[in-house]
């Protein structure tokens, strides 16, 4: 397989945990959110 | 990152009761069209990377030209918007600039660590080795170390105002990189092992849209991820603005 693909795949890769890692973190402080409220 | 603690005044307080700023509405509005667009925009892509013609000299190695030069306009935006960002927050003394520098300095630093490691996967196939102390690069991998020092800066310091002003001279200063990077090739000429700049005509046939594409994608990718990103520092502000009330009451 050339390496020119395992760029591509890094790439995407990379994005999709960086994008998943900012989701969860603001679900974390929005949760922490309505509990400081008392929702 | 870094959690805030500053102290308290009646300033503050009323920072807490506030509602998001402008920027961080605009980046929640932003949110769920810049992911539908980049679902889009990334099929789109894969399709035209994989249907483009196979290079006649470098082979398919040479289609490292639709994610690599992308993703150094990425870093670059991320470092220019962080510049700007930083110059606003030291003229009006408006925190949500302060948190969209950080924001966008990270984003950048991301797309610049893809580029870091696009780069010498397409090396190593057609240099032959992962690195070379070429000029292009090694002002590429002190641009990385730059902003990496500016993260490291942000996440181990007290968040106070002092380090906003100190890290928004830092971007400002770090900024001037990217010209001596695009110019460093001219500079060397020959003597450069990296490939010179794109100018008008240097694509070969067939290699326009896919070209595009990864330009497009990899802009629509950096909207998305630095609008995520700008949300989840402004919702780290405001519950540290709280902690701080808590704690001082």
């Amino acid at each position: 397989m050339s390496y020119v693909w395992a760029a591509y795949g890094v790439t995407f890769a990379a994005f999709a945990l960086y994008g998943v890692h900012l989701a969860r973190e603001r679900r974390r402080l929005v949760r922490s959110d309505a509990e400081q409220n008392g929702g | 990152m870094t959690e805030i603690s500053r102290p308290l005044s009646p300033e503050l307080a009323d920072d807490a009761a506030a509602a998001p700023g402008a920027l961080e509405r605009g980046a929640a509005r932003l949110r769920t069209p810049s992911g539908v667009a980049l679902a889009v925009v990334t099929a789109v892509y894969v399709w035209s990377v994989v249907a483009a013609p196979v290079d006649a000299t470098q082979g398919v190695i040479a289609k490292i030209l639709f994610v690599h030069p992308p993703l150094a306009f990425g870093g670059y935006l991320g470092f220019v918007l962080a510049a700007v960002a930083s110059a606003l927050y030291l003229w009006r003394r408006d925190e949500q600039y302060d948190r969209f520098a950080l924001s966008a300095a990270e984003v950048g630093v991301v797309f610049t660590t893809l580029m870091m490691i696009t780069g010498p996967i397409w090396a190593k196939g057609t240099w032959g080795r992962w690195w070379s102390w070429d000029p292009r690069l090694t002002v590429t991998l002190l641009l990385w170390f730059v902003y990496l020092a500016y993260l490291l800066l942000r996440s181990f310091s007290d968040g106070g105002e002092r380090t906003a002003r100190f890290a928004a001279v830092y971007a400002i200063v770090g900024v001037l990189l990217i010209p001596l990077n695009y110019w460093v090739i001219e500079l060397f000429g020959s003597r450069a092992m990296h490939p010179e700049n794109l100018e008008r005509g240097s694509l070969g046939e067939g290699m326009g849209l896919p070209f595009l594409m990864g330009n497009l994608f990899c802009l629509v990718a950096f909207v998305h991820l630095l609008a995520r990103r700008i949300e989840v520092e402004g919702l780290r502000h405001r519950a540290g603005v709280r902690r701080a009330l808590e704690d001082s009451a």
